[in-house]
């Protein structure tokens, strides 16, 4: 298992003149798997794939490579190359050169480079560009060409930092998948750098939400859409009705003045805790079958569904997308599951509610 | 852009300023005014005391102005912005200005001290008959050294100079005439010499003296001796007096095989507005008593005879300044060798500049 | 229409300044190189151009002016890299800059000075023991105070070049595997090139036609092409021969612009 490891970061921290970027990282990153980092601006992301490509130091702890320690090894020494998010092509080379560069300083055989700056081409579906100018192509060939330029060298990580925010929706949409479907084919660990939960969502194997230099939580998609740690995993993974609460017992949770049937245990009896249900998780019903009654404020069409936003008795408001319609003034009735209610303990880390969630499971197994 | 348009308009204003000020200075120094004098003459090149002198006798009132070379003061006299009464040039520029039309005629009848002048520096080539011109100052060309920097060196002859001791040690003025005039003065010829076969004498005998040239500079060469960073220039006798005047070890000597004789020149440019005040000016410069004052003052040599009676002696008496009749016999003023000669000497010291040893 | 009717005048301005100030002057330098000094019209002074003289003085104006521009490039060049590093660049530009806005009498004045027989560095040789030596008028006196003076022309270029830069090329560089050495040869330096031949423009052109400074420096132990130009038309006024060589400076810069134009990539 040791051995599948590539990336170890031991207590990383990393401080520019007293101000503190990352506070005690540490993470282990597997070969051949898709990495996000996901985090507001200014978090420390470019920050973390600058410690793994060698461009900084850290100003504490252990970075570790395929086992051996690279703190202080320079970039041109690391098995690990770079996608820009300014692209940060040559424009003084044409796309061939770009991509050949790192062959070059390598020193292959004129040949060789040929034919790996080929297979690299085709790979980004560029084939046919070799002689073009950089400043002829589009921000999407660019991009593509700056992930020719580091496949090209195959090394052992690519690191992308928010290779996609400079495209449209649509190129955008059809870049993810190309890039989902390069790592695929390729094999080799990518760590991709967006503040765009989607993208997150729909590219990763694992994603990692940080904020103010700290990892909140790690999880594959799934996990941290569904069982958020905390209000700002939850606020930051999709929009979200987050409200106070408490907890009475295990599986039951009061909340809006009323108890309901929930799926969390392992928590103090009559702790203060805080509520997250998705609005994709919330029918509208009448008012007979409601678990809670809302008053509706705005109702807005979205395409795909409604966005209704409605106001409880005691006051909290209520955000709902659903594909039934409602009306404006209109009283309605809000159904849940037990499984759509998320119970969050205020400010517990990372480790206390993996052993929680773990405890738990060993609940189920054991009954 | 804001910043722009500010620094603009300041600009503007402070020039606008200026010039306001210029202007109103200018006519409460009364250019343009009554009974003036404006004279226009190299500087420091006056006792002012006279001029004072002469403001209360006269009651005419003198503007003062200078220049620092022949070249600035034609050009501005052609310019004739200002009405200057009174110009300075040097004898080769008063064939010039005469050629451009810019001087006016001197009234001999009006000059009754031009007698004192002595006869030899009367009717002189650059001006026959005195027309335009009185000599004011004059002086020669020669060896300006420091003993102290080269001790049992002496210096009497052009020949002098070619002594390999004196390595890197000589500054040159920056003239063709002077230089090229030196060689020929050298080798015995005139200094206003076209043979070209002696003018190739001349230029192969000045490539020899290549190795001990330190420099061929201009006004810097006081500066140079002064400041002991050369030991030997050849330059003109009036910068050699104010070198000497800053500092006392360095020495001057006309070379006995002759050199050239210059002088400056009082003259009436065209621009002037009071011809009349300006004859009695030139009248009262002439006055022995006069002359001999200014004279101590400038210290440069005067060519006014009857001065050198009210004068100290040991001036009068210093041959490096007013040399022997037989040394004077040897000196000569520059002629006008027109153009085609002039470029002559000019090319053959523009190669001469470039040779290297 | 009336967008180009804008431009149009918008263009009087400067094209009455390029008539009045760059292609009269020329014309007028053209006309007089075709008199003799005695103001007859012949071909004179072109036909002593290509005497062994001024061929002499051509070449080593071009001497001169490419050591002059070689000197201040090595030196201009690690400055300016130097200066993107700094934390306070505009600063430390600022600083290299303000001689230039010192009169050039004055800072050649200075040199007279500083390079003289009593000056610091003769000092320092008498105190080291090797004795007085010789730096005023000699080409090393030259070409150091024409370095001096024309360094901050040849930096500045280079360093908008490099400023213009961003870190994330020379990472990229480095990031694929390039050192220090091979990131500058390969994209440093080819992307500033532009720079680089601007400045060697600014410096080369002037450097030619240098005068004074042949004088107050060199002694006129150095005769550049404007060394003869300023004698020509100051002194001997002989303004047929000075406004020749005037004539070829002009077709040598023309050349010269030509040759280090920077092509313009693209389009
Ligand atoms: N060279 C530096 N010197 C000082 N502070 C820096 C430096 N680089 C980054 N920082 C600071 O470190 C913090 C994290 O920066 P980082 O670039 O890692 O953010 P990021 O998560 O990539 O943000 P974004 O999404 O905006 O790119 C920011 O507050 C930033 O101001
Ligand atoms: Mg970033």
């Amino acid at each position: 298992m040791e051995n599948n490891i590539i990336i170890k970061f031991q207590h990383v921290t990393k401080t520019y003149h007293d101000d503190l970027v990352l506070d005690d990282v540490s993470f282990e990153l597997e070969r051949g798997k898709f990495y996000t980092l996901l985090g507001p601006s200014g978090c420390g992301k470019t920050t973390i794939l600058r410690l793994i490509a060698g461009f900084t130091e850290a100003t504490k702890g252990e970075i570790f490579f395929d086992g051996k320690k690279v703190n202080t090894i320079p970039p041109n020494k690391r098995k690990v190359n770079t996608v820009f998010q300014d692209y940060a092509l040559f424009p003084h080379l044409n796309v061939f050169e770009n991509v050949a560069f790192g062959l070059r300083i390598k020193k292959f055989k004129q040949k060789i480079i040929e034919e790996k700056v080929k297979e690299a081409l085709s790979f980004v579906n560029l084939s046919g560009y070799e002689d073009r100018d950089i400043k002829q192509m589009s921000g999407g060939q660019k991009q593509r060409v700056a992930i020719a330029r580091a496949i090209v060298n195959e090394p052992d990580v690519i690191l992308l930092d928010e290779p996609l925010s400079a495209l449209d929706l649509k190129l955008r949409t059809q870049m993810q998948y190309e890039l989902r479907e390069l790592q695929r084919r390729l094999g080799i660990t990518f760590v991709f750098v967006t503040h765009d939960q989607e993208e997150a969502l729909a590219m990763s194997d694992e994603i990692f939400v940080i904020n103010e230099g700290k990892i909140q939580q790690r999880g594959t998609p799934l996990d941290i859409y569904d069982e958020p740690i905390n209000r700002f995993v939850a606020d930051f993974i999709g929009e979200s009705n987050i409200i106070k609460g408490k907890m009475i017992e295990d599986f039951l949770v009061e909340f809006v003045g009323k108890q309901f049937e929930c799926v969390d245990q392992g928590i103090r009896a009559n702790e203060s805790v805080e509520i997250v249900i998705r609005p994709e998780d919330i029918e509208i019903t009448t008012l007979e079958k409601g678990k809670i009654h809302g008053h509706v404020q705005s109702v807005l069409f979205r395409g795909v569904h409604y966005e209704i936003v409605c106001q409880d008795i005691t006051g909290n408001e209520w955000l709902i997308h659903t594909t039934k319609k409602a009306f404006v003034g209109e009283e309605i009735g809000l159904f849940f599951t037990p499984e759509s209610i998320h119970v969050m303990r205020l400010g517990e880390t990372e480790e206390e509610f993996d052993l929680r969630l773990q405890s738990y499971s060993e609940d189920q197994t054991n009954e | 852009m804001k910043k722009l348009i500010r620094f603009f308009l300041v600009s503007a204003l402070v020039s606008g300023i200026i010039l306001y000020a210029i202007s109103s200075l200018n006519q409460s120094e009364g250019y343009s005014s009554g009974n003036t004098l404006t004279i226009f003459n190299w500087g420091d090149y006056i006792d002012m005391d006279l001029v004072k002198q002469f403001e209360k006798e006269t009651g005419i009132k003198i503007v003062y102005e200078t220049f620092d070379s022949n070249e600035a003061m034609m050009t501005k006299i052609e310019q004739g912005g200002t009405s200057y009464d009174i110009a300075v040039p040097s004898e080769y520029m008063i064939d010039k200005m005469r050629q451009e039309d810019l001087l006016i005629p001197l009234n001999h009848n009006k000059l009754p001290n031009l007698k004192y002048i002595d006869d030899r520096f009367m009717d002189l080539p650059f001006d026959p008959n005195n027309k335009y011109s009185v000599p004011y100052f004059w002086g020669t060309v020669g060896i300006t050294y420091n003993p102290t920097l080269l001790p049992n060196k002496e210096f009497n002859s052009w020949h002098d100079l070619w002594d390999p001791d004196l390595k890197n040690e000589i500054i040159l003025i920056d003239g063709a005439r002077e230089i090229i005039g030196m060689g020929l003065n050298s080798l015995g010829y005139s200094l206003n010499d076209t043979d070209p076969k002696h003018l190739a004498e001349a230029y192969n005998k000045l490539k020899k003296l290549t190795p001990n040239i330190k420099a061929i500079v201009g006004d810097e060469n006081k500066l140079l001796m002064q400041n002991n960073e050369a030991a030997v220039a050849v330059l003109w006798s009036g910068d050699a007096l104010d070198i000497m005047w800053e500092n006392e070890d360095i020495d001057y000597v006309i070379p006995e095989e002759g050199s050239n004789l210059w002088f400056d020149n009082i003259v009436i440019p065209k621009t002037a507005k009071n011809v009349e005040a300006a004859h009695q000016f030139i009248n009262f410069l002439l006055d022995p008593k006069i002359a001999a004052q200014n004279t101590e003052y400038v210290a440069y040599s005067t060519p006014n005879k009857e001065a050198l009676k009210y004068m100290d002696p040991e001036m009068v008496q210093d041959e490096r300044f007013y040399p022997s009749p037989e040394l004077t016999d040897k000196l000569e003023v520059y002629e006008n060798l027109g153009k085609k000669n002039l470029s002559i000497y000019n090319d053959l010291f523009l190669e001469f500049k470039m040779y290297r040893k | 229409m009336n967008n180009r009717k804008m431009r149009n005048l918008f263009m009087i301005p400067y094209a009455l300044w390029i008539i009045l100030f760059v292609v009269t002057p020329i014309i007028l330098v053209a006309y007089y190189s075709f008199f003799d000094i005695e103001g007859y019209f012949s071909f004179a002074n072109y036909k002593k151009f290509f005497t062994p003289v001024y061929l002499k003085m051509t070449l080593s104006s071009f001497w001169y002016a490419f050591l002059i521009t070689f000197f201040s490039l090595i030196i201009a060049y690690p400055t300016a890299l130097f200066l993107t590093r700094t934390k306070h660049k505009q600063l430390w530009l600022l600083l290299i800059i303000v001689p230039s806005w010192i009169n050039l009498l004055l800072k050649a004045y200075a040199f007279i000075g500083i390079f003289g027989k009593y000056g610091p560095p003769n000092q320092f040789l008498e105190w080291l023991g090797i004795g007085t030596k010789q730096i005023l008028f000699t080409d090393f006196s030259f070409i150091f105070v024409s370095v001096y003076i024309f360094i901050p022309f040849m930096i500045l270029p280079i360093f908008n070049a490099l400023n213009e830069l961003p870190s994330s090329i020379m990472d990229a560089a480095t990031d694929l595997g390039a050192s220090k050495w091979t990131t500058f040869k390969r994209v440093i330096f080819p992307l500033t090139i532009d720079g680089v031949k601007t400045g060697c423009q600014i410096v080369f052109i002037p450097a030619l036609s240098l005068f004074m400074l042949t004088r107050l420096i060199a002694g006129n132990r150095v005769i550049t092409l404007g060394t003869a130009i300023e004698q020509h038309f100051l002194v001997t006024q002989d303004w047929g021969m000075g406004a020749t060589i005037a004539v070829f400076l002009i077709i040598f810069m023309f050349i010269i612009m030509i040759l280090t134009g920077t092509r313009k990539r693209g389009v």
